[in-house]
């Protein structure tokens, strides 16, 4: 599972659900936690785009949808793109994301079914789609987990549909200094935060073929049978995770 | 992770270089990503940084961190004497040593840097992107280019040179006026040279170039005759629009089918058969290999070239051959020579060193010493000519559908009893019948097993089964919307309002006329009430500061429309507050019945408007609705503000009131879930 390539014919969908609550104002180094958010989710679509471009042509390889939520869901892009056509939308489209209250987390999971009810019998032959969770506390309204183990039992040829979360907390400050220092969280790993437990049931177990990508591309060593549940205490963290959403797999182009 | 800006400055010895936009995405750096490494345009500060001289642009290669390794530094200086062999520009390269002292500065900011190579940049597009666009090229076309391309692999096997990784994205394509083509290869580090050293790891190719015969390494002086022939043929036969239009993305043959005998295999021949026959022979020669010394020089390839032109191609303007062409230019040259001088001349220097050490010598580009003895190309024509009159022609492939019970063979109309159907199609029905019987999980199980069964069988199969699959989930998912999170709602309930859930569910069983009945008569009988109770207290201080808080209270539960209970009890607070404070302040006055009636209907009519324009399935079905009653509820209470209400303001303040309201609170908090309780039972029960 999960060895089927990104290309024109069968792209990767790469859905990413932001949390905008109140608290992604807070700090985080010298930027708010969205900021910081917002800049490593351009890097990853950059990401894409390396590696969509054939000369000067970008091939459609993945398609991406944008949704921050709190009390309500914004669709960013005004649907799902792909990479050629969302590229030049993004810069415009981030600014207009602002905070506001509430976490409905389930809205949102809500939201990426609907996506991923219109998408998923176009891409039964593509790579399975990513669902791509970041959040910085517990939800408000009703529990999320239902919804994201039905979500993880979609599948396509190549696997079911993969859950990514990448959960700011401090908690997680005492994990290692650096990502490449990292080797994940799996089932057996102590996390004191319940919301931090519920998001390791939310979250899929890492494919070897991305846990190769980390290792390869970002000098990662993230041991196997890690959860998709990443953590984002500083900022070279939630870079990380956010790499790790583009890391659906694609046939290596030109490097001169 | 060094992810450039566009336009972001990079000082690398004495020069400063310019990381060039994306083409399409301006807001992008111009980057590509291969299999070890990323490549972003440059262009040196004294060119031109957008429309660029081709002889100050360079591609800047950042190596994945598993890839940066002190032998990029050993295999630079060892490509670099390579640069001026036809097609191979790409040897003059330049490594940010961490070890040297000139590149420290940049490679603190970025230590990702590490062991990045900076080279000429190779103007053109790949063969792969002419595969991705899908056009098809002219005859002329494809012969310029295919013979520009074997001339350049003859060239450099004739030097015991080969690239080793020969594929359409290592290939770029130049086209020139005359409709010729200049061509150059990248991606060179695994060069194969006498005088170079073995890769650390051992590349097996490209997928759809990477023969599947038993092969531990490409890395050799036979690395480019199968990918070679692969790739000739490929654009050989573009000119055929059905090979355009049926190719794969990065190369024409998707890696499973690299030596099988596939629908594209045979398309491929159709096309080439167009050519002399001594292109189909070549290709079949390497195709049905079993080695690479089975396969035929490259040699042969440019010598059929040279042999065998057709005559609609003698007549155009590439008829005539010329040898070797490659992608450079003396601007190039003497930009690369000048920019690149002081490795240039460390090259030299070690270059001798090793070369009298191995005692061998780095080939000229002039030099011709080498000359591939292999079988006789006639040998293997005379064997491949008989294979190839036998050539299958394509045939249309058959799909398996599945129809009313019956498997049926597309194209040969075949129909196969249901004791015949495959297996994944009787598991397929068992769960078909789980579903009917709503043994869902059973389902879904009998579901993912005929999905499996179909995987490798029937594709045509696979599709169904997922699509029953997800169908099945999706519904599933609905149902829990629908159904479990309201039920949530009752079962987080406390049992004492276990009586608000029955009295719901009795009322969904009423019909409208008694509904209306029954809900005007109780809000009549509670007005009333409420009025009698305000009388009693009429001018009360409890009663002003109830208005005055309800008020307040109905501000805030606006500014945080969330569904938890606990904030649903205090809208219901809110609104139980400000029907007893008006009640109160107006103590049973008339005038009060018409702004209150006005208010409670108005109330009713936004919740339903509410729930009507936003159902259920959007996950707000009564956000609408709270709003509704909310501004309702602060109307009614600035009714009462607008008489009395400042001076009550600083009481508000006092605990005592607090105190005295705190049993309104938690009546209020109480009544509002209970509320949502009757409200859920009955959506639940009408569902």
């Amino acid at each position: 599972m999960y060895h089927t390539l990104a290309t024109s014919q069968t792209p990767a969908l790469v859905l990413y659900l932001l949390d905008v609550s109140a608290s992604m104002d807070r700090r985080l180094d010298e930027r708010t936690r969205l900021q910081v958010a917002l800049d490593a989710l351009r890097e990853a679509l950059s990401a894409m785009l390396f590696r969509s471009t054939k000369g000067a042509k970008i091939a459609p390889r993945y398609l991406v949808g944008i949704f921050a939520y709190s009390s309500q869901v914004i669709d960013v892009l005004d649907g799902v793109h792909p990479i050629d056509r969302a590229a030049p939308l993004l810069d415009h489209r981030l600014q207009r994301i602002v905070t506001q209250q509430g976490t409905e987390t389930s809205q949102a999971f809500y939201y990426a079914v609907q996506v991923l009810k219109e998408w998923l019998p176009r891409l039964y032959h593509a790579p399975a789609p990513l669902i791509c969770h970041l959040t910085d506390g517990e939800y408000t309204g009703f529990d999320p987990e239902p919804l994201a183990r039905y979500i993880m039992q979609l599948r396509v040829r190549d696997g079911y549909v993969l859950m990514q979360n990448i959960y700011l907390s401090e908690q997680f400050s005492k994990l290692a200094p650096s990502p490449q220092n990292w080797h994940g969280i799996q089932s057996n790993t102590p996390l004191n935060d319940p919301y931090a437990r519920k998001l390791r049931n939310m979250s899929s177990v890492l494919p070897e073929t991305y846990r190769q990508y980390l290792s390869e591309f970002l000098g990662a060593n993230v041991h196997p049978d890690s959860y998709m549940l990443f953590p984002g205490h500083t900022p070279a963290f939630i870079r990380f995770a956010f790499q790790m959403s583009a890391a659906t797999g694609v046939q290596a182009a030109l490097t001169q | 992770m060094f992810r450039p800006r566009p336009y972001q400055q990079l000082t690398i010895q004495q020069y400063t270089y310019q990381v060039l936009p994306h083409p399409q995405s301006p807001a992008f750096a111009y980057g590509q990503e291969g299999r070890m490494a990323l490549v972003y345009k440059l262009a040196r500060e004294d060119g031109h940084l957008n429309s660029g001289s081709s002889s100050t642009l360079r591609a800047f290669k950042v190596f994945k961190a598993a890839y940066q390794t002190p032998t990029i530094l050993k295999k630079a200086e060892e490509l670099r004497p390579f640069w001026k062999l036809p097609g191979l520009q790409v040897c003059a390269r330049r490594v940010l040593d961490p070890n040297h002292a000139a590149y420290q500065p940049l490679l603190e900011e970025y230590p990702d840097l590490a062991y990045a190579v900076l080279m000429p940049w190779v103007e053109g597009i790949t063969w792969s992107d002419i595969m991705l666009q899908r056009a098809p090229l002219t005859r002329e076309q494809v012969w310029a280019l295919a013979w520009s391309v074997a001339s350049l692999l003859a060239s450099l096997e004739e030097r015991e040179v080969a690239h080793c990784d020969i594929s359409g994205s290592n290939l770029m394509v130049h086209w020139q006026q005359d409709g010729s083509a200049n061509v150059a290869l990248v991606d060179v580090e695994q060069l194969y040279a006498p005088v170079l050293t073995p890769p650390d790891a051992l590349l097996v190719g490209s997928p759809g170039y990477t023969p599947r015969f038993d092969t531990e390494s490409l890395w050799g002086p036979f690395g480019d005759r199968f990918a070679g022939a692969v790739l000739l043929a490929e654009i050989l036969g573009w000119y055929h629009p059905q090979v355009a239009e049926y190719g794969n993305e990065q190369s024409f043959f998707p890696a499973a089918e690299v030596q099988a005998t596939s629908a594209r295999y045979r398309l491929l021949i159709e096309a080439l058969s167009q050519w002399p026959s001594a292109f189909v022979s070549l290709f079949q020669r390497a195709w049905e290999a079993t080695s690479l010394d089975d396969c035929p020089p490259l040699v042969a390839w440019r010598d059929a070239f040279l042999e065998n032109v057709p005559a609609d191609i003698k007549s155009s303007s590439v008829g005539n051959l010329k040898p070797a062409p490659s992608i450079e230019s003396n601007s190039i040259v003497s930009s690369i020579a000048q920019e690149f001088q002081d490795i240039i001349e460390q090259t030299h220097s070690r270059t001798n060193t090793d070369t009298a050490r191995n005692n061998r010598q780095v080939p000229s580009p002039n030099e011709r010493p080498y000359r591939a003895n292999e079988k006789s190309v006639e040998d293997g024509l005379a064997v491949i000519t008989n294979m190839t009159e036998n050539t299958p022609v394509i045939q249309q492939s058959t799909a398996l559908t599945v129809s009313e019970g019956h498997t049926v063979i597309m194209g040969s109309e075949e129909e196969t009893s249901i004791a015949e159907q495959p297996q994944w199609y009787r598991v397929f029905q068992e769960a078909q019948s789980a579903e009917t019987s709503k043994k869902f999980d059973q389902a879904l199980q009998s579901y993912l097993q005929a999905i499996d069964l179909a995987e490798g069988e029937d594709p045509q199969g696979v599709t169904t089964a997922l699509d029953a699959y997800n169908r099945l989930l999706f519904h599933q998912i609905e149902a829990l919307h629908q159904k479990v999170y309201r039920a949530q709602l009752s079962s987080d309930a406390p049992r004492s309002l276990e009586w608000a859930s029955t009295l719901g569910r009795q009322l969904a069983g009423l019909s409208r006329v008694q509904l209306l009945f029954l809900v005007g008569g109780v809000a009549i009988v509670a007005f009333v009430v409420m009025a009698m109770l305000a009388s009693l207290n009429q001018e009360s201080p409890l009663a002003a500061s109830l208005s005055m808080s309800a008020f307040l209270l109905a501000l805030l539960l606006a500014a945080f429309p969330t569904a938890t209970p606990v904030v649903s009890g205090l809208y219901g607070a809110a609104i139980l507050f400000g029907l007893l404070g008006v009640s109160a302040r107006l103590g049973g006055d008339v005038r009060i019945v018409s702004p209150v009636l006005l208010g409670v209907g108005g109330a009713a009519l936004a919740s339903w408007m509410g729930t009507q324009l936003f159902p259920p399935d959007q996950g707000e079905e009564i956000s609408w609705g709270r709003v509704g009653w909310v501004v309702s509820s602060a109307l009614l209470v600035g009714l009462g503000v607008e008489q009395a209400a400042y001076p009550y303001m600083g009481k508000m303040l006092q605990p005592m009131n607090w105190i005295l309201n705190f049993p309104l609170v938690v009546g209020g908090w109480y009544g509002g879930r209970a509320f949502r309780a009757l409200l859920v039972a009955y959506r639940e029960s009408l569902s």
